[in-house]
């Protein structure tokens, strides 16, 4: 394969890589909700699909799988009254899973990252959040929420501890501090089950559905704004990946036109051949002739 | 073969032609010696006259089978920058009064190039037809080579992309 072909090769790939984004973010506008679409990202296991469980009221019957094995591989939909609901596949637990995750980031309105409580950001946590931030841009502080699950599993010291170093992680990696909120969808459960308004409160639940509620507000002209800036980024990147087809392409109409060139000439040779067979012929015609 | 007339028969004929004439000449002579002398010269220069024509002829073929030749090889040449090329001879074709018209009568046509390669219809058109009678000419093959036919499918695709980036463009902005 020589470097050309290769070139032509990779801009073919790469420029597929763009145009496929493009008409997702078509796809995606023309099945667009006008509800504010909220999704849950995390490791495997950190909670999330427990946690809209329970934003969801599904609180006997699970509508997002939990498990402690990889349940959820694909992106989970589910539409209430006020919001759409999506569950991703844990983080970490396959490229793949990572990738599909990050289906959804083009989707979101509000970020419900949920970390679980027994330690301080993982690296690849950090690395889905910057790239959550870099797609949000302007608007990531104002919507997304770093949900600290399992808070019942620790005494109120080491919840507050892992907080604040979480929160510092953040500020250090992805320059500044999310909204924070500590839940337990278990105490909710419980709460719900035994209609134990105390349990309920304290789950944080409620208050997190409020926070979402309030952000509800300023999300349609989030969604906008955020759409027409992943509009302009992609048309800068199909822009720089026409230029790439373009080079490519006036290289191979070079060749075109040297062999262009070397047709014409043929053709050329052929016509003042022609038209000497038809002279000599004539020429020996009246010779024949005695002319 | 589209082109079959063979100059060494006409020039049979018109030798031929000429001998019968002498002849005749020869069975109407009178017995006098200034007649036969006469007769004598008269075939003389007949003869003179036919071997000329005949080295003209041999020279008009001479020049007519070099210049063949030399075309072929110019364009076999040039179509092997472009195409396959095989068992191309030395032509057969002997001169005859044919019209340009009928070059390639039955307007045979071969695609070796696309419009990738070649824009203009008419330069495509006329390059095929071309092909056709260079075949004819010189007993050889001409085939479509992969090289060429790979520019002309990149052009394709890569003009097709960047149609597509520009009407994904379209919507987007």
């Amino acid at each position: 394969m020589d470097n050309l072909e290769k070139r032509y090769k990779k801009a073919i790939k790469n420029s597929e890589v763009v145009l496929k984004q493009g008409n997702t973010l078509l796809q995606a506008e023309s099945e667009g909700t006008s509800k504010p679409v909220v999704v849950a990202w995390g490791l495997m296991n950190a909670g999330k699909s427990y946690l809209l469980n329970m934003l969801t009221e599904h609180i006997d019957n699970e509508y997002f799988k939990t498990n402690d094995f990889r349940e959820t591989a694909e992106v989970k939909k589910f539409e209430t009254d006020d919001f759409v609901f999506l569950d991703t596949p844990g983080l970490d637990a396959s490229i793949e899973d990572n990738l599909t995750a990050m289906k959804g980031v083009g989707k979101a309105d509000i970020v419900l990252f949920v970390h679980q409580l027994q330690g301080e950001l993982e690296a690849v946590e950090i690395e889905f959040l910057q790239n959550l931030v870099n797609s949000f841009g302007e608007y990531a502080s104002d919507n997304i929420i770093i949900v600290l699950s399992k808070v019942d599993k620790e005494d109120d010291r080491k919840v507050e501890d892992i907080r604040d170093k979480v929160l510092q992680q953040c500020e250090i990696y992805i320059g500044f501090e999310p909204k924070c909120i500590t839940v337990s969808n278990t105490v909710y459960k419980a709460g719900t089950e035994k209609n134990v308004e105390g349990l309920i409160k304290i789950s944080n639940i409620e208050r997190l559905h409020d926070l979402l509620q309030k952000l509800s507000v300023s999300v349609k002209g989030v969604r906008t704004e955020r759409q027409l800036q992943q509009k302009q980024q992609l048309i800068k990147q199909l822009k720089e990946e026409k230029k790439q087809l373009d080079q490519v392409l006036s290289k191979y109409k070079e060749k075109a036109s040297n062999i262009e060139a070397d047709a014409k000439s043929f053709n050329s040779t052929m016509k003042k051949l022609k038209s000497f067979m038809v002279g000599i012929s004539k020429e020996h015609y009246k010779l024949e002739m005695g002319e | 073969m589209a082109l079959p007339w063979l100059i060494g028969g006409a020039v049979v004929a018109v030798a031929t032609a000429t001998i019968a004439a002498l002849s005749d000449d020869s069975n109407s002579s009178s017995s006098s010696y200034s007649d036969n002398e006469a007769a004598e010269r008269r075939r003389a220069a007949r003869e003179r006259a036919e071997r000329q024509l005949e080295e003209r002829m041999e020279a008009l073929d001479a020049s007519y089978n070099e210049r063949l030749e030399l075309d072929g090889k110019k364009m076999t040449s040039l179509l092997r920058t472009m195409a396959k090329v095989d068992n191309v001879q030395e032509s057969m074709v002997v001169i005859e009064v044919v019209p340009e018209l009928e070059m390639n009568p039955d307007g045979s046509y071969k695609d070796v190039l696309t419009r990738q390669i070649i824009q203009n219809k008419s330069t495509l058109d006329s390059f095929h037809s071309n092909v056709i009678f260079f075949e004819q000419l010189y007993v050889g093959y001409v085939e479509p080579k992969t090289e060429t036919v790979q520019v002309s499918e990149s052009i394709d695709t890569l003009e097709k992309q960047i149609r597509k980036i520009d009407n994904l463009i379209k919507k987007l902005g």
